[in-house]
């Protein structure tokens, strides 16, 4: 019957919380959406076999997990991701070019960036999380988020050749 | 900071789960966790043999084959196979639904997997979600499927319906729901499946009956019955070939509506429903004998109506007439028996059936008569010039040839009357035998 329990409480939770996690992965991955749904999937399958086991609460886990897991993807890869783009960054907003140019834009300047510097850039301004949330997420120092904020930040700006405030 | 937050916020806002996204979470979740489990099975094994060598220990390991059924690892159907709120609730309702009582009824002892809905999506009536589950049932594993809809008794949702393996008929995978359990779903299955409205009877009572593809859509075969037509008269069979007069019974595919349990069953009791009025006996009370005829030396006659009455093409496809208890026998001038009862195939009125048989008692020939009516006579009219059978309760039976004759005869109860009877008098009534 636990396990019943259990099992329906973390379907609960894929079922409300998919989506959100869901964008996380897409900005994670450089606008794949392909390799985003791919990573979710496996996080949360992950997930469900642990379910019991999780302490605390399950979303900053998840985070947490499909952090790590876009940063390994790719070491394991040993290249760097090649977001299509064609259909990344083009949503449907039509009448809005310049909106669409400048989310082509981002997408194009985050798949750019090393992976993990990625993961801290999407954690801390996606996922609004503190220098601290974000340094325990991904198993490294403050001084390291610190640092990866400050030169990612950098590089965005100077990909996208636009002024992002600090 | 603010600006690079909202640049990715507006880059993801369109980004969404696809169909199907969470069903195939739970089930490779369940992979992983069954190879897990493999796993440390091996492990286990693997020791518990190195130990045991010497010892003889055989240790066997389970193996997991993940689901039979195919259709447990397709994404979700239907135009509602992208809300995740209905799905979330059909899957909690079933949980809920599929309680020990319910799994008692079906012989269930053990589940596998969770609950993965097949197809959701909007219907005539109302909105309704197939779901399924692997469940051992009778000692093998089988999927489990029930329809997830309002019911039309209360206005609640529900699970309206789901497969029976303890019961012959539960295993269509048919569901019958919506305002006034009017809508028809059926899941899409190898075999087509045809859909007949209502039966049509011929003046001899034979049934007859037009079919209809049902077509399949993502999944499922829809049909509504139109107002105006009864429901309970409808039939969906499964077959290669467009059904025959001659479809076997073996073929139907049983739809309970999903309200029925407010007219009969325990519900119905307790809530104090009206009682059916009684659908045959209704000429003679139950259990009732009478003979007809001038020989008194007629013999007992032992025969199945309700299976003459089939073998006759007078039953309709789906549920069997119910047969009356009564009975009239008689021997004809030319030696043939006679049986006469009453029978009744819902939804028409119950009326008399007449089973001729040779001397011996073998069956030759079934008859309907007219319809019952208590405060009258009910006649059935023998062929080949061989008379009429008339009854009616208490009443003292005359005929006559021509009209404007003399009154003859004079039996209570019932008659054997002669071919060229024209009418029949009961007490002071009298009524035309029509041919």
């Amino acid at each position: 019957m636990a396990v019943h329990a259990a099992e329906q409480d973390f379907e609960e939770f894929v079922v409300l919380r998919s989506q959100s996690l869901l964008r996380t992965a897409y900005l994670l991955c450089g606008g794949d959406r392909g390799a985003a749904e791919d990573l979710l999937q496996d996080v949360l399958e992950k997930m469900f076999v642990r379910w019991r086991r999780i302490k605390g609460p399950a979303e900053p886990y998840a985070r947490a997990a499909l952090a790590n897991a876009s940063a390994n993807r790719w070491r394991r890869r040993s290249r760097k991701p090649e977001a299509d783009w064609e259909q990344a960054g083009t949503p449907s907003v039509g009448g809005h070019e310049d909106a669409v140019v400048a989310q082509d834009a981002v997408l194009r300047a985050l798949a750019e960036l090393p992976p993990k510097m990625r993961a801290v850039l999407v954690l801390r301004f996606f996922d609004d999380q503190t220098e601290a949330q974000t340094a325990a997420a991904l198993g490294c120092g403050a001084g390291t988020v610190k640092s990866q904020t400050s030169r990612g930040l950098a590089r965005m700006r100077e990909l996208l050749k636009v002024e992002v405030a600090r | 900071m603010n600006d690079l937050g909202t640049a990715m916020r507006d880059v993801a806002e369109h980004v969404d789960v696809r169909a199907g996204f969470v069903g195939d979470v739970l089930r490779g979740g369940q992979r992983r966790l069954a190879l897990r489990r493999r796993g440390l099975a091996v492990a286990m094994a693997a020791v518990v043999g190195l130990i045991g060598f010497g010892a003889g220990v055989l240790v066997r390991v389970r193996s997991d084959p993940g689901p039979l059924d195919v259709r447990l690892l397709e994404p979700t159907k239907g135009n509602l196979a992208n809300d995740r709120s209905t799905l979330l609730r059909a899957t909690e309702l079933w949980r809920s639904s599929t309680a020990p009582t319910w799994r008692e009824e079906r012989g269930v002892t053990e589940f596998r997997g969770g609950p993965h809905v097949y197809w959701a999506g909007v219907t005539f009536g109302g909105d309704a979600a197939v779901v399924m589950q692997e469940a051992k049932a009778q000692d093998r594993w089988q999927t489990m499927v029930g329809l997830i809809a309002t019911d039309p008794a209360d206005g609640v949702r529900k699970l309206v319906g789901s497969t029976n393996p303890r019961d012959p008929a539960g295993l269509g995978e048919s569901f019958q729901f919506g305002w006034q359990d009017r809508t028809f779903l059926v899941l899409d299955r190898p075999t087509p499946v045809y859909l007949s409205q209502a039966a049509a009877w011929d003046h001899d009572g034979r049934a007859h009956r037009t079919w209809t593809l049902v077509k399949m859509d993502d999944g499922v075969g829809l049909w509504t019955v139109p107002e105006g037509s009864d429901p309970a008269t409808t039939r969906l069979v499964a077959t290669d070939d467009p059904p025959t007069a001659t479809v076997s019974a073996d073929r139907l595919l049983t739809t309970r509506p999903a309200s029925s349990y407010v007219r009969d069953g325990i519900y119905a009791r307790r809530t104090g429903a009206p009682a059916v009025p009684a659908a045959v006996d209704r000429l003679f009370s139950a259990g009732t004998r009478l003979l007809v005829g001038a020989d008194a030396r007629t013999p007992p006659i032992d025969v199945d109506p309700v299976a003459l009455l089939r073998a006759a093409g007078m039953t309709d496809l789906g549920p069997d007439p119910r047969a009356g208890t009564w009975r009239i026998r008689g021997r004809l001038p030319d030696g043939e028996l006679v049986l006469v009862g009453e029978y009744q195939q819902s939804p028409r009125p119950s009326a008399l059936y007449a089973v001729l048989l040779t001397d011996r008692g073998t069956p030759e020939q079934v008859l309907r008569g007219s319809e019952v009516e208590p405060s009258s006579v009910a006649v059935v009219r023998l062929p080949d010039d061989r008379g009429w059978v008339a009854a009616a309760d208490g009443k003292q039976l005359r005929y006559r040839t021509s009209t404007g004759g003399d009154w003859l005869g004079s039996d209570t109860s019932a008659a054997l009357l002669p071919h060229d009877a024209v009418q029949v008098q009961v007490g002071t009534q009298v009524v035309d035998l029509t041919r």
